[in-house]
């Protein structure tokens, strides 16, 4: 027997991936501004900077990198979309647009009318038009299957009638990923249809949340919204299967654990150069300790990542693989917030706008916003059921 | 990238799982606690037919010449079924300070005889303090004509009573004086003055507290270096921990089956109790700790292989196993409830086995700090009486 194969963890296969990794790089490294960086996540928004940006990605053909080209993408492959995520994600930046690449563009691609896929893809993948997300109700979180907005056909229209929550981009948006009942008597999971909604439709009244992490979200109300019968996304009643088939794809790329990587050098290098009780934070074992906790959880669950990832790139069917990274990175998340802020003591309750306020008021800000992360895009109990029963194969709880 | 196992690892795995199964059940593992000799000698002879022993051993000394993913993979399947004994003692001790440090008539000597299974080997490392930095290590070989004398006492020793030969690392000087190189020492089970005194550990495993009153080794059974042996012990023990990981895996892994097992056949209040969130949570939350203990495992393992292994990433990675194995452990115990606590049954035996596989090659702390002086460099001077003892800054 000679020396047996080892298992290689890059993430890169072959000169064409290396190369559009580097031209991505490259690009990002001259165009990804501090401004550019900041309008998305924050939401309040995309300014000039980001959409000026946007387009820039779009031109370059990247924005529907996976899409086929007779649509406006590049025909890029799975390895593509790593790439692009990750290049973003090591610069703490985010892709803009997400509901549209993600969730809707996805979806128009693989069930949507020729019609629809010609008025929607091209201009996504040029960067022209955003999408927010229309899915959650007060009363339909975990349980998304209890939406009680209504979509009634009225000759070739459809008037929808409802409350969405949590509906980030709202305002700002050209169109709602919408998701609303379409049948009164089917039971509740096939009861729902998915439509493109043009945002400024009369009877949209958008009312502004302000968050814990200081990012803005809505709350948007139909009243008799009259939207055409041709923006009905596929067919009647498949709306719950076409948000829940790319779910695993959707968690996964959403992750990218190497986005906490420039936290925690800054706070590493914050811990070295500053002093407390007489020597520097990174000589006090309470500091070191923790430190090091971090870093080990942060290297396990990346390990796992790649793991992931790799499948995904073998055009493996994902069974778990997306819920359990977004459970463990969500968690991680929250961990390294409270890293901070426990190193950071008294300072790092100081935010960004503050005198002596430390790594620009970094710690107070995450900890705020990582509240969400185990709760947005399936709560942490959730997804762990999923996990028990579809991956362990527990039974539900009949 | 390329995150699977190949063909020939496979077989491995799945021969040596049903193998294992069958032929090392737990009343073979608490038979063991009693026996000096640790392993059944059927098992062992058994596992020396199936070219374990020799699985990393060159091919032009009998062996198969495997590398370490091979090793590793064979490790986790043992794990799986806490196997008892010399084994891990032989192969990832033994066999590599032969093979790293033997010269050619001392590997001729002993790694044939290793690869048959035919010769038993465990390292006598830890003195008092426990502590795994070489500085710490100064048992006194004395230079004596024809060889040197040993004199001083060894702590946790594995499989000391198994052993044909214990592995001796101590530090050779001259009229009293400690040199600043340590060697290895072969000292036969059978010499005058080796004394071994039992210690009762948690899990079965045969450890001891060593005695040697004047042992004499002769220069035929010494293994030195040209900058003393620690460079090349401190991979090997690098290595080791790395292999002590996949064992880990392997014995959280089993946890995991048995625990999902009884949670989908025990019934309360009319239903399964894995239909209940809470066993549910809990067995997902061993999962996810799980996964990553292995993925990580196999990359460290990955990188032994491209002799790139770090002591940072060993450190994550044994720290990680640590706190995977201990709570998935914690986890299971609540899931089985009080059939798990019984004796007649085998959790406890994997409770048993990650305490000691927790402390093996570096506790939490040790690997944390490790980490920690990676990421923020030492967080004191080196200690001021090094220089005195004249260690070599490299050993510090």
């Amino acid at each position: 027997m000679s020396i047996g194969k080892i298992m290689d963890f890059t993430l890169t296969s072959n000169p064409q991936e290396e190369d559009f990794r580097r031209r991505l790089g490259a690009f990002l490294d001259r165009e990804l501004t501090d401004e550019i960086r900041r309008q998305n996540p924050l939401d309040k928004g995309l300014g000039p900077e980001g959409r000026a940006f946007m387009r820039k990605l779009g031109a370059a053909g990247w924005l529907g990198i996976g899409w086929p080209e007779h649509y406006g993408g590049s025909g890029g492959t799975l390895a593509h979309e790593i790439i692009l995520s990750q290049e973003f994600a090591r610069r703490e930046a985010y892709i803009p647009n997400s509901v549209a690449r993600l969730m809707a563009g996805p979806v128009v691609l693989r069930h949507g009318s020729e019609e629809m896929k010609r008025e929607f893809l091209p201009r996504i993948a040029r960067g022209e038009i955003e999408f927010s997300l229309g899915y959650t109700e007060p009363s339909a979180g975990s349980d998304l299957a209890a939406m009680r907005m209504r979509a009634v056909r009225d000759d070739n229209h459809f008037v929808i009638n409802g409350q969405k929550i949590f509906s980030t981009q709202s305002h700002y948006a050209d169109y709602h990923w919408l998701a609303a009942r379409t049948d009164k008597n089917a039971p509740r999971s096939k009861a729902v249809s998915l439509f493109i909604v043009d945002q400024r439709a009369p009877g949209i009244t958008i009312h502004p949340i302000e968050t814990l992490g200081g990012e803005r979200t809505n709350a948007v109300f139909y009243d008799d919204v009259r939207v055409p019968e041709n923006r009905l996304v596929g067919e009647m009643s498949r709306g719950f299967q076409y948000m829940m088939e790319a779910l695993e794809h959707e968690r996964l790329m959403l992750c990218q654990t190497v986005r906490l990587r420039g936290f925690m050098d800054r706070l590493i290098k914050y811990a070295r150069e500053t002093l407390r009780d007489g020597r520097p934070l990174s000589e006090h074992p309470a500091v070191r300790r923790r430190l090091a906790k971090i870093e080990i959880e942060f290297e396990a669950t990346q390990c796992l990542e790649t793991r992931a990832l790799w499948l995904l790139r073998e055009n493996a069917v994902l069974a778990t693989e997306g819920t359990i990274m977004k459970l463990v990175s969500s968690e991680l998340r929250q961990r390294l917030a409270y890293t901070a802020l426990d190193i950071l003591g008294q300072w790092g309750r100081l935010e960004s706008e503050s005198k002596w306020a430390p790594l620009a008021g970094e710690a107070a800000h995450y900890s705020r916003a990582s509240v969400i992360e185990t709760i947005g895009g399936g709560t942490s109990e959730v997804l762990r059921n999923v996990i028990a029963q579809r991956n362990l194969r527990l039974p539900r709880n009949t | 990238m390329d995150l699977e196992f190949s063909d020939e690892q496979r077989l491995i795995r799945d021969s040596a799982r049903e193998f294992l199964a069958q032929a090392c059940p737990p009343a073979s593992v608490r038979a063991a606690r009693s026996d000096p000799r640790g392993c059944p000698r059927q098992l062992w002879r058994a596992m020396a037919q199936l070219g374990w022993m020799g699985l990393s051993v060159p091919e032009h000394y009998g062996g198969s010449g495997a590398g370490f993913m091979e090793l590793a993979v064979l490790l986790e399947e043992t794990g799986r079924v806490c196997l008892p004994g010399p084994f891990f003692s032989t192969v990832m001790l033994g066999v590599p300070c032969l093979l790293e440090l033997g010269n050619a008539r001392q590997k001729k000597a002993m790694l044939p005889r290793l690869a048959r299974g035919d010769l038993v080997l465990a390292l006598a490392l830890q003195e008092g303090g426990g502590e795994f930095d070489p500085s710490r290590i100064t048992l006194p070989a004395q230079k004596i004509k024809n060889g040197f004398r040993l004199t001083g006492t060894k702590m946790f020793v594995a499989d000391a009573s198994a052993a044909d030969y214990l592995i001796c690392v101590a530090r050779p000087g001259i009229q009293g004086q400690p040199g600043k190189d340590l060697a290895l020492f072969l000292v036969a089970r059978d010499a005058p003055g080796l004394h071994l005194a039992p210690l009762i550990s948690i899990d079965g495993t045969q450890l001891h507290e060593v005695v040697f009153d004047g042992v004499d080794v002769p220069l035929d059974n010494v293994l030195s270096g040209r900058a003393g042996i620690w460079p090349q012990l401190k991979q090997i023990l690098l290595k080791a921990t790395i292999g002590k990981c996949a064992q880990m895996v392997g014995g959280a892994q089993h946890v995991l089956d048995i625990a999902v097992s009884y949670a989908k056949e025990r019934e309360q209040f009319n239903r399964p109790i894995g239909s209940f969130q809470a066993i549910q949570h809990h067995c997902v939350n061993m999962l996810i700790d799980l996964e990553r203990a292995r993925w990580l495992t196999y990359k460290s393992a990955a990188a032994v292989v491209g002799n790139d292994l770090q002591s940072q990433q060993a450190s994550m990675t044994k720290a990680w196993c640590n706190h995977a194995y201990r709570r998935i452990v914690q986890l299971g115990h609540q899931v089985m409830g009080g059939v798990g606590y019984c004796e007649d049954h085998e959790l406890p035996l994997y409770f048993r086995n990650a305490r000691m596989a927790e402390t093996a090659f570096g506790d939490s702390d040790t690997h944390m700090e490790i980490i920690a002086d990676a990421l923020l460099g030492a967080d004191c001077p080196p200690i001021a009486a090094a220089s005195e003892r004249g260690l070599a800054a490299d050993e510090l």
